[in-house]
């Protein structure tokens, strides 16, 4: 009967993201957030362990204000327990300082056979909390898992990694990231909505954590939208005898840009 | 004051709209198209815990309110503006409502919780072939039977009675009939929870006809004959000869989410546009830089937000009024906010979708546009279902002028 940690954080809403025009920055102001579409699906596959194999699943956030729509949203889903280090010096803080907050609180729990968590936020995107986390807490890591079985001690997961599908084993505890492919998250009912009005996470400061003191180590200093020219080429197959040498120009042309091997 | 919506009802937003998103916008041309809503997505709906929403859980519902109701309904109608689907619900929240005010323990006990699952439908059935508004002239009669009665009548124009026969379990109406002579008018009418279907079976008595219709496909609206029509007394809802006015309390609550549904349709509509000043020009700018276009959808726009608060306070003192029993508010402080909403909420969606028809141009007059199949869904709401614009209208000036002064 695993317990089951997840990581989840509220992301801004990438579809509903709008650019300044002039300036190619986001307008971040009044753009909705949500739970990251990883972290939803880490907090799904940490309940359907839970109702193939028993155990609990405790849910834990950092943020500001946010933090509380976070845990509601993973009260609805059904998780057992919720802890959120909450204060307004936490958003400006980076994901390095992020980690080690997280790695804190977990080490306060009394025991946890898996920790889940999105393999990239879906605003940030760093791909480092997992990997940070495992470091911290002196376990072993799986990253970027779309399949997961707990057998026995161990947990296996399969992952896509480079050029390939691996199956990757761990003793437990462990780390293991969720990609999006895994599974469908549930979406609550609104029983279970109201169900959750009624729970209550417990709430952590830095201080209580024995951070006070924590510290970005990087600064974001610009974001900007990629600008991407399109290159305007034409090969020209309008009719039937330049059809053929206009193939393979474009063919040619995918190889050097590296879409086609 | 507090204009806004709680934690709980933001949640409940996102979790409507993404199944929305997911299990209604993909099909929604379909279902006006073939005429039917799919069978397995009345059950999710249920399983999600979208009809009979203000119903308490004793009786089966998923305890919320009104303006959970309402919440559910405006985002069920964005995924589906032909809005059969929201129609659907929104019977099944505001009358089951009703029920859960007036009905018997037994009735409420025996019908909520399967129309709370998706397997019954529960709507209203007032309207006669001869009249609608007219209450007070309405014939269908019903009879003292021992501890029952026996019904005789037409009843025409009644939404969901096709899909109270395909349903598993069933379901039927609130219904009103006349217990005493037609003299008495409106004072001898006597509400019951009248069931075309129970438990897999159509009740004896019971003969009903499905219509064709113009718009909002999804959804059957027809009639029905009862012909010596028995009914347990269990079923009769309030006093004898109280009927009329616990029908016009249920009709402030129906009303309420029928403006919910078309300022939902109304949005989507409202996005259509939007997304078409984005791409179309004409003379070389974007068509919503001529001010006749900007402007419009600017006056439109203000309507609809107007729309969403009447929607939103009648949802409000519902909820003050029927589940807070909050003694400083009554069921006829509903009639003018619930008439507003009624009023505004079809208009302004009629509008809108006439006005980005227009802006659309000719592709919005071929059925390969869809926004004709929403022009149609809402205009039935227009035309009078669930009240008359024009008797909403009385409504309110009889409430604000006074009675004497506005007597016809």
């Amino acid at each position: 009967m695993p317990d089951i940690v997840v990581c989840v954080k509220q992301s801004i809403d990438i579809e509903q993201l709008k650019f300044d025009p002039s300036t190619r920055s986001p307008i971040l102001a009044g753009t909705p957030k949500k739970v990251g579409q990883m972290d939803g699906r880490a907090v799904e596959e940490a309940l359907r362990i839970k109702e193939r194999m028993g155990g609990s699943v405790i849910a834990l956030t950092i943020g500001g204000s946010e933090a509380e729509d976070v845990m509601r949203r993973a009260y609805a889903m059904g998780v057992d327990e919720g802890y959120m280090v909450t204060g307004p010096e936490l958003s400006d803080l980076d994901t390095n300082v992020k980690i080690k907050v997280l790695a804190a609180v977990m080490k306060k729990l009394p025991y946890f056979d898996l920790v889940l968590c999105g393999a990239a936020s879906s605003d940030v995107s760093s791909w480092q909390v997992g990997p940070g986390l495992a470091e911290l807490l002196g376990v072993p890591v799986i990253t970027s898992a779309k399949k997961l079985d707990i057998e026995g001690e161990e947990v296996v997961a399969e992952c896509d990694l480079e050029k390939g599908t691996y199956t990757l084993k761990a003793e437990m505890p462990a780390v293991i990231t969720i990609t999006l492919e895994i599974n469908e998250p549930r979406i609550p009912s609104l029983m279970a909505v109201l169900g959750a009005s009624r729970k209550k996470a417990k709430t952590l400061t830095l201080e209580e954590i024995g951070m006070a003191e924590a510290k970005s180590l990087t600064k974001v200093c610009d974001i900007s939208m990629p600008e991407v020219k399109r290159k305007k080429v034409i090969f020209d197959g309008s009719e039937a005898e330049k059809l053929e040498e206009a193939t393979s120009k474009l063919i040619e042309a995918l190889r050097r840009e590296g879409v086609m091997e | 004051m507090d204009f806004s919506f709680t934690k709980d009802e933001e949640l409940f937003r996102d979790t409507v709209k993404e199944f929305c998103q997911k299990n209604i916008a993909p099909v929604w041309v379909e279902i006006d198209e073939k005429r039917e809503i799919p069978m397995d997505l009345y059950k999710k709906m249920g399983q999600q815990g979208l009809f009979a929403i203000p119903v308490k859980a004793e009786y089966g519902g998923p305890g919320g309110t009104m303006v959970l109701a309402c919440i559910a309904t405006e985002e069920i109608a964005y995924a589906d503006p032909s809005v059969a689907v929201a129609v659907y619900s929104l019977l099944c929240n505001g009358w089951p409502m009703l029920l859960q005010a007036y009905g018997t323990e037994e009735a409420k006990k025996e019908i909520l919780p399967h129309v709370a699952k998706g397997e019954a439908f529960f709507g209203i059935a007032t309207t006669e072939p001869h009249t609608g508004s007219d209450l007070a002239s309405h014939k269908l009669i019903a009879t003292k039977d021992g501890n029952g009665w026996i019904f005789n009548g037409d009843k025409l124009y009644i939404s969901g009675v096709g899909e109270t026969s395909q349903l598993p379990w069933g379901g039927g109406w609130w219904l009103t009939a006349r217990t005493g002579t037609m003299e008495e008018g409106h004072r001898a009418l006597t509400a019951y929870a009248l069931l075309g279907k129970k438990d897999g079976k159509v009740l004896e008595g019971y003969e009903p006809t499905v219509l064709d219709e113009i718009g909002r496909g999804g959804l059957t609206t027809g009639g029905f004959t009862l012909k010596n029509y028995k009914l347990d007394d269990k079923y009769r809802c309030g006093d004898v000869n109280r009927g009329f006015y616990l029908t016009m309390e249920g009709f402030n609550l129906a009303r309420t989410v029928v403006a919910a549904a078309c300022i939902g349709a109304a949005r989507w509509g409202a996005d259509q546009a939007i997304d078409w000043f984005k791409q179309r020009k004409a003379f070389g700018k974007y068509i919503a830089s001529f001010e006749g276009v900007s402007f419009k959808f600017a006056e439109l726009y203000i309507k609809l937000q107007a729309a969403k608060h009447f929607v939103y306070q009648s949802g409000w003192l519902a909820d003050k009024v029927y589940l807070e029993k909050d003694p400083a508010y009554k069921p006829v402080d509903l009639n003018v906010p619930a008439s507003m909403a009624k009023i505004y909420g079809p208009e302004i969606a009629t509008d809108i979708f006439r006005e980005t028809m227009k802006w659309y141009g000719a592709y919005a007059y071929s059925k390969e546009s869809p926004l004709y199949r929403a022009l149609l869904g809402v205009f039935s709401y227009e035309i009078g279902a669930e009240g008359a614009q024009n008797i909403l209208r009385y409504i309110i000036a009889r409430d604000t002028i006074g009675f004497e002064y506005v007597r016809w």
